[in-house]
């Protein structure tokens, strides 16, 4: 008997778990399902208590506890009771597919990948809020209309954008390398390519090695980065141009390729460009201006004087990083890194309307000046106070991080998103100068969000082959005109066809 | 016992390789330790270096800061722990029914598997599994997704056959029971192999890290990876990127992050190391 | 008959201490199994795995079509090769060299020194050879452009990328997958060693003759099934250590899989080249068995 009976606790135990487990699952849907009265606010149509799931994206630093002030906050101004799902960036887009297969999406979440946002809008997935927005003035008032029906089909809006910086990426100099050396500041390529060759050869850090680096560039899986406004200057296209109302992309550019590629070759080289630049990550080539090595980088503006300038300046005193126009190419193109976000805030369609009104009255209240001032600065006596004429940070605001729902999640077309109430008017006006100045070389996508079939199956496949052709040119290993095979070999496996695609839906959205 | 030359030869070559394969393998490892305390300006403008010219704290204040970070810290605990006993139960006991060469139907157990070894319906359906037990948001569905691991199954089986008949037959000629003689007898013996796959299973579920993802929504419950990938994941998008004062992301707190979960594997290890040593086997037999 | 019977009566315990992870495995490992049908269809995760779109075999027909397949085949194969061959054998070696250091505070000492780096998650193992190795900033071409000498392109020359792959591999894993094979030397029976030494036999033949031998049952289930992940390089590494300019020799199924499938979120084709790989692991482990088994040893099944 004795020697069933230790199996059969085993047994036991293990059943009794799942049982056990069985039970605690069912308490938590009792909870969520459990609707809790709560007089007051009645005036907004607030007068139940909604639960409400929102999903974020994270980055460094994660989100924010069931008990932060801010949660708090929104929970009693809205009587809700809001559960934020942080999940790391990186696998965000699985956890995304998963909830896909069992259709439990969260009340409010957001798509990334533009591919995904028009497969799923087909598949019912998204709320569409083209009927109910008429209702909230702040979302109508500060989203452009051009931004809130892109990638839309006409007559509806599945996703509220959110908004990132056209530039937050400007192309920065050492001036006092450049002092240094007695040079002006560059303002063609081949200035700019003989610029980078002095800070190569002619010591600008003064240490008597000749350990510094002109320019730099990361290769990812698909593209080639951190030289867009190299890639402008050539002719190349943001991805896509508009040639007699047919759209072209930037891969089937061969003429442009080639010169770039040559171009590239030769400071490659020359000891010019960065070797390091086949395993550089994207922000390698910032790091290495950072880090008193590099002369000339892509930088944010925002970081340039709060993180960028102090790091550099513990190594060399005398450092200081200016805005550098982008070179002008031979035939006068000039253009700067410019990007259109394609992510968006969704909201379930399942939603029943009184949750539908109540998110949205959340999200419109973001939107709202005083929701706008609250998600990026925090609340004022806690994260901020005011003295005087003057606004005073407090500690809590470093701890407490309420700034991220407006960060990661959902923000105002504001390029100063990272200028903060407390920050000197003076340091505004440094780093909005950055923004207002790059604003003349805009270089827009026109199918920024369009992602075909074919591109979504075998885009990148075939654009890894691409730049692997290229970089091979670069580096010397093949000569320049395998870039027009590369270029035939990208058309036939599949670009052609991307090509008919993305007019066909480009046709279809315009 | 008597030592020759070539014995002395032979000896000193094991040191000799021993040790030099510890420094190759020691110096990466203190560059990790030693970078954790250095400031990030240092990692990126120094390149490869083992001493920091400027010590900080700066990393682990970063990462203990919050307190969800201890929170954190316990629920690995306690998946690891609970995680661990159900799968030495369920693996011993498998293992050791399954080592039994008479035993009817073992072949085809023993393939049902190798199979899953080899073949899994990934993260999905699994996922609709979980959903479908109701155990979202619940350990549950941490330690029983992985409950055993087929590798280990099979490795501690082969243990379990290498154990000498005799003893068995001997322990149960003296109507040992077959539950008690595998407790008494059988798991004694085999304290090597159980130590082995205990660490083998703690590692794991210390680590468990996309499951926890997946499974559990509440951020509460979130063990120590997960907590601590998302502090150090960096954005894609640089305007996404929040600066703190005072505190810096950088390659130092990614190091940092290395210590802070692999200190407590190393603590643990020492304990269990002392049965990997020889002679435990047949002279507690004999004693 | 009558002794089937009787050999079940007596199995009783047994089935019943299989029992618990036998439904572990029914409803854990195969029940999720069934979704392997996606592989033959075009899987919408709003459709599920019951209502979408049947193709038969179109995935592994473009699997097989793909220009790239013998590229990716042969370099995984490599790959694996090495694995298996310079790898493998590692941690046997490191297991036998602490068994043989009796001095029992050194021997515990290496051992938790080289049990260490796989704690070290890849990304940060990469991210340290990047520091070492890097053609401009590196540490060790530093150091050869001040001695005069040529720059390394250690990482981006493709010729260096399958032993730099295998060498971190040994330094990152071999202490770790010895323990395995120490727990099996601890289990040794000590007279089997005095008897040795009665016979005259060195340090080297007392390896040679009672450790290794000891070994030989764990090693061979360790190779089957190792055998069994052919086709599995490790991801992450590879991912890692790959870039556009060794790419030719780097470019493994699951890094194409991670670029056609995970990116794109193709379940279906990803699906399919997994169903492809496991049934090559497969049929190397049944060949592998059998083969063990007519040598006369005990197999994985």
């Amino acid at each position: 008997m004795k020697k069933l009976f230790m199996a059969l606790l085993a047994v036991a135990l293990f059943l009794v778990g799942v049982i056990g487990c069985g039970d605690k699952a069912n308490e938590g849907e009792k909870q969520a399902n459990g609707v809790i009265q709560q007089p007051g606010s009645a005036d907004k149509g607030m007068s139940e208590k909604l639960d409400i799931t929102m999903m974020v994206s994270t980055a460094a630093g994660g989100g924010w506890s069931d008990d932060h002030p801010m949660v708090k906050l929104l929970n009693e101004k809205f009587n809700i009771n809001l559960k934020f799902q942080w999940v790391p960036g990186d696998s965000y887009k699985e956890k995304l597919n998963v909830l896909a297969a069992s259709n439990n999406f969260p009340d409010v979440f957001q798509i990334w990948d533009a591919s995904m946002y028009s497969k799923w809008m087909n598949k019912g997935v998204f709320l569409d809020l083209e009927p109910l927005l008429k209702d909230y003035p702040n979302i109508m008032n500060n989203v452009p209309n051009e931004a809130m029906k892109m990638m839309n089909p006409k007559g509806k809006v599945y996703g509220l954008p959110m908004y990132a910086p056209a530039f937050r990426s400007n192309l920065a100099i050492r001036q006092d390398w450049l002092d240094k050396l007695s040079l002006q500041m560059p303002t063609t390529v081949d200035q700019f390519y003989d610029t980078a060759k002095a800070f190569v050869e002619q010591d600008p850090d003064g240490n008597g090695k000749k350990d510094t680096i002109g320019f730099s560039m990361s290769v990812g899986t698909t593209s080639i980065g951190g030289i867009d406004y190299l890639k402008g200057a050539f002719g190349l296209a943001n991805n896509w141009k508009l040639e007699d109302g047919k759209l072209v992309p930037q891969q089937v550019q061969a003429t442009e390729w080639k010169a770039l590629a040559e171009f590239l070759h030769k400071a490659y080289v020359e000891g010019v460009l960065d070797k390091d630049f086949p395993v550089n990550k994207d922000r390698d080539p910032w790091n290495k201006l950072e880090a008193n090595t590099l002369g000339m980088a892509e930088v944010n503006p925002n970081e340039v004087y709060t993180q960028s300038l102090p790091t550099l300046q513990k190594l060399a005193p005398t450092a200081d990083i200016v805005q550098l126009d982008p070179p002008k190419g031979s035939t006068g193109l000039q253009f700067a890194n410019t990007v259109t976000s394609t992510a968006k805030i969704v909201l379930n369609s399942k939603l029943e309307e009184k949750k539908q009104q109540r998110v949205l009255q959340v999200l419109d209240y973001i939107f709202s000046d005083e929701g706008f001032i609250l998600t990026k600065n925090g609340i004022e006596g806690v994260h901020y106070q005011k003295d005087g004429d003057k606004y005073v940070k407090l500690d809590k605001f470093d701890t407490d991080r309420p700034q991220i729902l407006s960060t990661w999640f959902i923000r105002r077309f504001d390029p100063g998103i990272q200028i903060r109430l407390w920050d000197s008017k003076e340091y505004a006006d440094k780093v909005m100068a950055w923004f207002n100045n790059t604003e003349k070389y805009r270089w827009t996508d026109p199918a920024a969000g369009l992602v075909s079939e074919t591109a979504s199956k075998l885009g990148a496949q075939i654009d890894q082959k691409l730049v692997t052709a290229i970089v091979n040119v670069i580096v010397g290993r093949e000569p320049i005109e395998s870039i027009d095979q590369a270029i035939q070999a990208w058309r036939t496996g599949g670009g052609d066809k991307i090509i008919e695609e993305t007019n066909a839906i480009y046709a279809e959205l315009n | 016992m008597k030592t020759t030359g070539t014995d002395r030869i032979f000896t000193g070559t094991v040191y000799t390789i021993l040790i030099v394969c510890s420094l190759v393998v020691l110096l990466p490892f203190l560059y990790v330790v030693l970078v954790s305390f250095a400031t990030k300006h240092e990692v990126l403008s120094r390149g490869f270096f083992l001493f920091p010219k400027e010590w900080t704290l700066n990393s682990y204040q970063f990462l203990f800061r919050e307190h969800n970070f201890l929170k954190a810290f316990q629920n690995s605990l306690w998946i690891t722990f609970v995680g661990t006993v159900i799968n030495m139960i369920l693996t011993s006991l498998m293992a050791y029914a399954l080592a039994k060469r008479w035993l009817v139907g073992r072949k085809t157990i023993n393939l049902l598997v190798l199979i899953t070894m080899l073949f899994n319906g990934g993260i999905i359906s699994t996922y609709l599994v979980v959903n479908g037990l109701h155990l979202l948001d619940t350990y549950w569905s941490i330690w029983l997704t992985g409950a055993i691991a087929p590798f280990h199954l099979i490795v501690m089986r082969s243990f379990f056959q290498s154990f000498p008949i005799e003893l068995e037959e001997s322990s149960r000629m003296d109507g040992c029971g077959e539950l008690r003689l595998f407790w008494n007898i059988v798991v004694p013996l085999s304290m090597p192999a159980i130590a082995t796959f205990t660490l083998f299973y703690m590692v794991q579920n210390w680590n468990t890290f996309f499951n926890a993802l997946i499974y559990i929504n509440d951020s509460d419950k979130w063990p120590l990876q997960v907590y601590l990938r998302q502090m150090l994941i960096e954005a894609a998008d640089s305007s996404m990127s929040l600066d703190i004062e005072g505190f810096e992301y950088g390659p130092p707190v990614k190091m940092a992050t290395v210590i802070v979960t692999a200190v407590p594997l190393l603590i643990v290890y020492p304990f269990l190391q002392k049965y990997f040593n020889k002679g435990m086997l047949l002279g507690s037999v004999k004693g | 008959m009558a002794d089937t019977k009787k050999l079940l009566r007596r199995g009783i315990p047994m089935y019943i201490m299989i029992l618990p992870g036998l439904l572990y495995f029914l409803l854990f490992r195969y029940l999720p199994m069934g979704a392997i049908v996606i592989a033959f269809q075009n899987y919408d995760p709003f459709n599920g795995f019951m209502h979408s779109e049947w193709v038969g075999l179109d995935h592994f027909a473009r699997l097989f079509g793909e220009a790239d397949f013998w590229r990716l085949l042969k370099n995984t194969l490599i790959l694996s090769a090495m694995n298996l061959f310079l790898f493998f054998p590692a941690p046997i070696v490191l297991a036998l060299m602490l068994n043989e250091a009796r001095v029992r505070a050194f021997r515990k000492t290496v051992q938790t020194i080289t049990y260490m780096p796989h704690f070290l998650s890849w990304v940060v193992v990469v991210g340290i050879s990047v520091l070492l190795f890097a053609t401009q900033e590196g540490a060790v071409n530093k150091l050869f452009v001040s001695l005069g000498w040529d720059r390394i392109e250690l990482l981006t020359n493709p010729d260096y990328f399958r032993p730099l792959y295998t060498f971190m591999n040994i330094w990152k894993e071999s202490g770790w997958s010895a323990i395995i094979f120490l727990a099996t030397l601890a289990s040794v029976d000590p007279t089997l060693y005095e008897a040795a030494v009665m016979d005259g036999a060195s340090r080297w033949k007392q390896m040679l003759h009672v450790s290794l031998p000891a070994l030989k049952h764990v090693i061979l289930i360790m190779f089957i099934l190792r055998l069994g992940q052919t086709m599995d390089t490790g991801f992450e590494q590879v991912l890692l250590m790959q870039n556009t300019l060794n790419i030719d020799v780097s470019d493994v199924f699951d890094t194409y899989v991670y670029r056609v499938g995970i990116l794109s979120a193709e379940y279906s084709y990803t699906t399919a080249v997994g169903l492809f790989k496991s049934v090559v692991g497969l049929l190397l482990i049944i060949g592998a068995n059998s083969f063990a088994k007519r040598k006369g040893e005990e197999g994985v099944y």
